[in-house]
């Protein structure tokens, strides 16, 4: 029988009140994570510690939580410009196809 | 309707590639006809410069020249018109048709498609107002004729990924996976 994902109380109270203000849900932060492990364990293999910082970070700043100077300290300024480029790039690929 | 797009040898390569392997040659067809692919006459030399050579990025290249891609020449003094714009002569790895592809997409106002990452990092942080896309997106978008997000998720990174680019650097897969991620949501 698949295991319960039990998930502690205490955070999720803290938690929700700042995920609803950011248009968030549990489930999609949660999912997010866990397909970002499972990315770096597959694919990643040469460095997966980093893979899953980026993925994360990225991850938060397409949810809104975080801003693109919230990546510069980890990312750097090179390579935080060059993701922020890539979620405009898929955001406006997808405008484009729906005109 | 029909969109026309322009496209440099990589993304007509990543285009094949995915056609090749994705399973469903014929379903594939029928979406990538949604699109009219042009490109300049300096692509055409570098896919068969590709087609030469023995191995699956021959076959796909050789597979993209029987297909219908309105090839057309682009002037020396157009090349090197943008080239004073982007400051680039020989260095971060932009050739001379890579920007002949970014002059025939200014020129006829259509979307460049481009899978050399940093060409179209260079190119659209000087070209805000002006669609420049990756080819592997417009193949995620090809693919959901007929594959559902989590095939396609597994398609790109199980069996496109690994046979476009065979040693991928990580900072490339990334970028590939925050594209398409970004697309599939």
């Amino acid at each position: 029988m698949d295991e319960i994902i039990n998930i502690d109380e205490d955070v999720i109270s803290e938690l929700a009140p700042y995920l609803k203000e950011k248009k968030v849900s549990r489930s999609v932060l949660v999912s997010s994570i866990l397909k970002d492990i499972l990315f770096a364990e597959k694919y990643a293999k040469a460095n997966q510690s980093y893979a899953i910082v980026e993925q994360f970070l990225v991850d938060l700043y397409r949810m809104g939580i975080l801003e693109y100077k919230d990546l510069l300290p980890v990312l750097g300024y090179e390579r935080a410009l060059e993701v922020t480029n890539t979620i405009r790039t898929a955001e406006r690929f997808k405008s484009w196809l729906k005109r | 309707m029909v969109k026309e797009i322009a496209c440099d040898t990589s993304a007509i390569i990543i285009i094949f590639s995915a056609h090749h392997i994705s399973g469903n040659k014929d379903k594939y067809l029928v979406e990538l006809k949604k699109y009219k692919l042009a490109a300049p006459s300096c692509v055409r030399g570098e896919l068969r410069d590709f087609a030469k050579r023995g191995d699956d990025l021959g076959l796909f290249a050789n597979e993209s020249l029987s297909y219908k891609i309105d090839f057309q020449s682009v002037g020396l003094e157009d090349i090197e018109r943008y080239k004073k714009i982007l400051g680039v002569v020989g260095h971060r790895g932009i050739t001379d048709c890579d920007i002949a592809c970014l002059s025939l997409a200014i020129d006829r106002n259509i979307p460049l498609f481009i899978d050399d990452f940093k060409a179209q990092f260079h190119f659209s942080s000087f070209f805000d107002d002006h669609e420049i896309f990756f080819g592997i997106l417009l193949v995620c978008s090809i693919l959901t004729g007929f594959m559902s997000e989590s095939e396609i998720f597994s398609f790109v990174f199980d069996k496109l990924v690994p046979n476009r680019w065979k040693n991928i650097s990580l900072r490339n897969l990334l970028t590939i996976k925050h594209a398409v991620s970004e697309y599939l949501v």
